[in-house]
This record gives structure tokens, C-alpha cells and sequence, in this order.
């Protein structure tokens, strides 16, 4: 419990900072729904939609009939980009959970008191999987007020707030995907300065894959190494989550909470 | 009981090894100290103590608890002081003797302040913006406030103050006459000898010589002699052990009589002499500089 709260302390300005900026974007994408309701705006996206190949447009989950005058579409639109931005903080706080400490010094502190180290791992996860639940609450909620003042009660607003909260729930499951595979990361990096680039790469690089297999049909499989892609707004909307892609990255997180378990049970601590 | 065991001890990275084949003994009650140069092996040592890192052959024990499988046990009972100190930043002193005493299970903070004020510690100040020497102090206060059985102390003395060491000593020999075991790491056999029981002498990652420092140790003398040309053979007939020989001049350690000393030195036409009692500290110093085998290190014993 004192190590939760040690690493509360020490995670929580992160944390702010990522919810102050995310709530910013929100409310600015937002802000700019009222002028895709115009025909003219509607027209010109249709008309650069209609330029774009569908293969491109489905690697972004649009079709070039996609209504951004419908707040459900235009947010699940918008909600791709803060996934990204939600999938790096997570990536990020993942990344670093055991490495900062090391790279820091401060685990000299740290494990110098009756701890073991799974009990430095699993505070930290904890530590870290209940602010990420703090920030998706928070922005859920932020995004659930701002869709139903956005969309003027054309709306019913049940239907509003049950597609805020889905949409959320597959934001939810990419960002503890990403936070999982860092705090894997986390104990093999060598110093903080590697966090950016491996939570950069893990996030981007995965939707890179994404993007490719939806691209090419061929490699149409490799869109399950993209969690970014299976739990995308836009399928969310159309068919729910995919249970498939649950299940097969619920293993592969199951996976890695063990193997952060066993290697830093066994690693040599950087001191 | 014994505070600390190592057996055959030995962790490389790798190619490089950096604790050779380690086997030490600190008794309960004991002042310890380990001492030796920069990457000698003593940081390490402690690390693998503490199971910051892991040994790759042998093993070891601290208060009979096996490092390696009881470390939380351990540090119920055990009080760390690093050489450079980097704790959290944005915490008071004050929130970090109350943060160890929670890791500790412990509810009375009522040992926070006459700590402090043993240490002369502002526990309102943050610690990033504490001087090296305090940061030390508080660093210290968090591994004594839990009153552990064994003290482990790698260079405290580095940034501290000669009155400031002075000061630590005390807390320490407090702590050590409440039953406290103490194992602390040095550069400078000087820092320390007056407070140890007991000191080993580590380089390159080897134990060379452990010293105990309550018996009388046998006096001898380092002679040097600068000479136009000399015998080594008489030198060594009359008992000298050769440290360092070059062309005209020669160091060496002297245990017996004065007067066939002198008498074997007046045949020879030195041009310059210096002759000394040895300390500890010359006679490791001596080691230190010669490059010497392991067995160089029986003088004096």
C-alpha cells in the first residue's frame, strides 16, 4: 500500500498533464462539428473522400459516404486520433513503470525496504492501470458532455451515451494493451531516454502494420498485431468489439504480465 | 550469529569480472569496513547483499537469511545507505522517514525528530534541493529510523564534512553499542580505522587481507634507501622484504633488530634514506602501488 501511494505521488502530474491536453483536443475537435453540418463542408469532404482509393479510406475506417454531419460518425472519427494519443500515454506509462526508477536512482530507496520485486511490479501496474482508468473516466466523461451539447438534441441521448461509452471501451482496451506490452519494455530498456522511441515505435509501428494489411489483401491477417485498428471507433460502432481480437490479445497480455513478472525477478537492477 | 557470509562469491559483466571468488565473515556487533580503491568491487559487493543485482557463482547470507530468496526479509532488518544518493526528488526529509517507517509498518514517528536533530537534518526542505552532504544525512536517517540489526553503508563518508564525519561516527558507534552490526565500504582506510573492529582490503574485485584492528598489530618499518649501488642479497639476509626495487633504489619492510640494521645500512653509500613505522594504510598502500601477489600482503601481520 505505501509503494501504491509512493507511486501515485510520483505518476499523478503525468497524469494531468495528459488529461489537460487530451480534454483540450476534444473540445476543440468538437468545437468544429457545428460547421460539418453545413452542406457546403459536407460537400467538400465528400468530394476529397471521393478522391481518396477505398482501400485508404477503410485504413482510416471511412467509406467516402461517410456522414461527418452525424456526431456518432464525426466522433468516432475524431476518437481515432485521441486513441493514438491515449495509446502513447499508455505506452509511455508502461514504459517506464521500472525503468524510471533504475534510470533515476531511486530504486536505491526503494528496494532497500522490505519489498519484493513483484511487489515493485504489481504496485506499479496497479498504480498505473487505476490512473489510466482515472484518465479514460474522466475523458468519457468530458466526451459524453460535449456530444450531447454538440449535437443539439437531435439525438436521443441513450443512444449518444451508449456510443461514447463503447467507443471508450475499445480505447480502453488498445491504451491497457500498449500500457501492458511497455511495462514488458520496461524491464528489458536500459534507460528512460528509450521510453519515447520504444512507446513511439510499439504504437505507430503496430498501426503501420494496420494501415499495410488493410491496404493490401493479401496480408489482410496482419491487422490482428494492430490493436489500435481492431478496436477502431468505427468498427466499434458498426459491430461492437471483436471478440476474436479480445481474445487473442487477452492472451498476449496474460503473456506479457508474466514474462515482467519473471524477468525482473531475475534481472540485474542497474545501480 | 553471523551478520553477513559470503561464499566464493563471484559476479562478472560480461567479460569483465568484478568480484572474484569473495569469502567474508561479519560477525554480529561487529564494525565492518571494506576497503579498496575506485572499482575495486565494493559497491558490487554490497549490491549483491542487498540482491540489487545477482551473483553468477556462490552465494551468500546476511543475518542467516539467504540474499538471494529471503530479500524482503532482509531488509525488515537491514538499513542501506548508497554512495551516491538519488532519492525522490519532490519528498520532504520528512515524508521520506515517514515513508520508510510505513514500509516498515511502523506507526509511531516519533523517532523522526531527535534523529534529525542528531543529524542536524531541515525535514521540511525538499530533497532535490538539498546540499550532497544533507542529502547524505537524510539518507542515513532513513536507514537508521527503522533501528535495523545491520547497517550497510557504502562511502558514507563522501560528501560529508570532517566535522559532519565526525558527528556520523558517533550516530553510528550509538547505534553499534544498542546491538546495531555495521558493514560500511571506504576509499580511505584513515576515514575509518579508529571505528572499525575489523576491515578488509579489496581490489580488482579480490579480498586480500582482512585486518582486525582491536589486536596489537607487530610493528615494522618502511625503509628507502637511495644508493649508487647495493646488495639486495644483505638486505634480504638481514630479514628485509623487498616492496620496490629499481636501479639505485630500494623500499622495503624491516621487522627486526635496529642496530644490525644500521650496521649493514653503513656499508653501503646511500645518498638518501627515509625510514618510518608502517601503518595499516602504508602497508596497503604499499600493495596497492607494487602491484604486488596476493602473498605480499603477510607483511606485518
Amino acid at each position: 500500500m505505501t509503494l501504491l501511494k509512493l507511486e501515485f505521488k510520483n505518476i499523478f502530474r503525468g497524469l494531468l498533464f495528459w488529461m489537460g491536453i487530451l480534454i483540450v483536443v476534444l473540445v476543440v475537435f468538437m468545437a468544429f462539428f457545428p460547421a460539418m453540418e453545413s452542406s457546403t463542408i459536407q460537400n467538400l469532404v465528400r468530394m476529397k473522400l471521393g478522391a481518396l482509393p477505398a482501400p485508404l479510406l477503410a485504413a482510416f475506417g471511412l467509406t467516402e459516404m461517410s456522414d461527418f454531419s452525424d456526431i456518432k460518425v464525426y466522433f468516432a472519427f475524431i476518437m481515432q486520433f485521441i486513441n493514438i494519443a491515449i495509446a502513447i500515454y499508455a505506452a509511455r506509462a508502461g514504459t517506464s513503470a521500472l525503468i524510471k526508477e533504475e534510470t533515476d536512482g531511486t530504486i536505491e530507496y526503494l528496494y532497500a525496504q522490505p519489498i519484493t520485486r513483484s511487489g515493485i511490479v504489481a504496485a506499479k501496474m496497479v498504480a498505473h492501470f487505476l490512473t489510466y482508468c482515472l484518465l479514460i473516466i474522466i475523458l468519457e466523461m468530458v466526451s459524453m458532455i460535449l456530444v450531447l451539447v454538440f449535437s443539439s438534441g437531435k439525438y436521443e441521448v441513450i443512444v449518444l451515451l451508449l456510443n461514447v461509452k463503447g467507443i471508450y471501451l475499445g480505447t480502453f482496451i488498445s491504451g491497457f494493451i500498449f500500457m501492458i506490452l511497455g511495462l514488458w519494455f520496461s524491464v528489458k530498456l536500459r534507460s528512460t531516454r528509450q521510453i519515447g522511441l520504444a512507446a513511439m515505435w510499439m504504437v505507430f509501428g503496430t498501426y503501420s502494420i494496420g494501415i499495410f494489411a488493410a491496404l493490401v489483401d493479401a496480408v489482410g491477417f496482419l491487422r490482428y498485431l494492430s490493436p489500435l485498428d481492431l478496436f477502431e471507433p468505427n468498427l466499434i460502432l458498426a459491430s461492437g468489439i471483436n471478440l476474436k481480437a479480445l481474445g487473442l490479445w487477452g492472451g498476449v497480455v496474460i503473456l506479457a504480465i508474466g514474462m515482467t513478472f519473471a524477468f525482473y525477478n531475475k534481472k540485474d537492477l542497474k545501480v | 550469529m553471523k551478520a553477513i557470509e559470503t561464499v566464493h562469491l563471484t559476479k562478472n559483466y560480461d567479460e569483465i569480472l568484478v568480484l572474484k571468488n569473495v569469502n567474508l565473515t561479519v560477525d554480529e556487533g561487529e564494525i565492518f569496513g571494506l576497503i579498496g580503491p575506485n572499482g575495486a568491487g565494493k559497491s558490487t559487493l554490497i549490491k549483491i547483499l542487498l540482491n540489487f543485482i545477482f551473483p553468477n557463482i556462490g552465494h551468500c547470507k546476511v543475518l542467516d537469511l539467504n540474499c538471494t530468496k529471503n530479500s524482503a526479509k532482509i531488509k525488515k532488518q537491514v538499513g542501506y545507505v548508497p554512495d551516491e544518493i538519488r532519492y525522490y526528488p519532490n519528498a520532504s526529509a520528512e515524508e521520506l522517514l515517514k515513508t520508510t517507517l510505513a514500509f516498515h509498518h511502523i506507526k509511531s514517528e516519533d523517532a523522526i525528530d531527535p534523529l534529525c536533530e542528531a543529524l542536524e537534518i531541515d525535514k521540511s526542505i525538499k530533497f532535490g534541493e538539498q546540499s550532497i552532504g544533507n542529502e547524505k544525512k537524510i539518507a542515513i536517517a532513513c536507514a537508521l529510523i527503522h533501528e535495523p540489526r545491520l547497517l550497510i553503508l557504502d562511502e558514507p563518508m563522501n560528501g560529508l564534512d570532517p566535522l559532519m564525519q565526525k558527528r556520523l561516527f558517533e550516530v553510528l558507534k550509538d547505534a553499534n553499542e544498542k546491538g546495531t552490526t555495521i558493514f560500511l565500504s571506504s576509499q580511505n582506510l584513515k576515514e575509518v580505522q579508529d571505528y572499525c573492529t575489523r576491515v578488509a582490503f579489496i581490489k580488482e574485485g579480490r579480498i586480500f587481507k582482512i585486518e582486525d584492528l582491536t589486536k596489537v598489530r607487530k610493528k615494522y618499518m618502511i625503509i628507502e634507501i637511495k644508493a649508487e649501488s647495493f646488495d639486495l642479497r644483505d638486505l634480504e639476509i638481514l630479514g628485509g622484504r623487498m616492496l620496490n626495487v629499481s636501479e639505485n633504489r630500494v623500499k622495503f619492510s624491516y621487522d627486526g633488530d635496529v642496530e644490525k640494521l644500521l650496521k649493514t645500512l653503513s656499508m653501503m653509500a646511500i645518498k638518501d634514506i627515509t625510514i618510518k613505522n608502517a601503518s595499516l594504510e602504508d602497508e596497503v598502500l604499499d600493495y596497492y602501488e607494487g602491484g604486488h601477489s596476493d602473498d605480499a600482503l603477510e607483511i606485518g601481520i
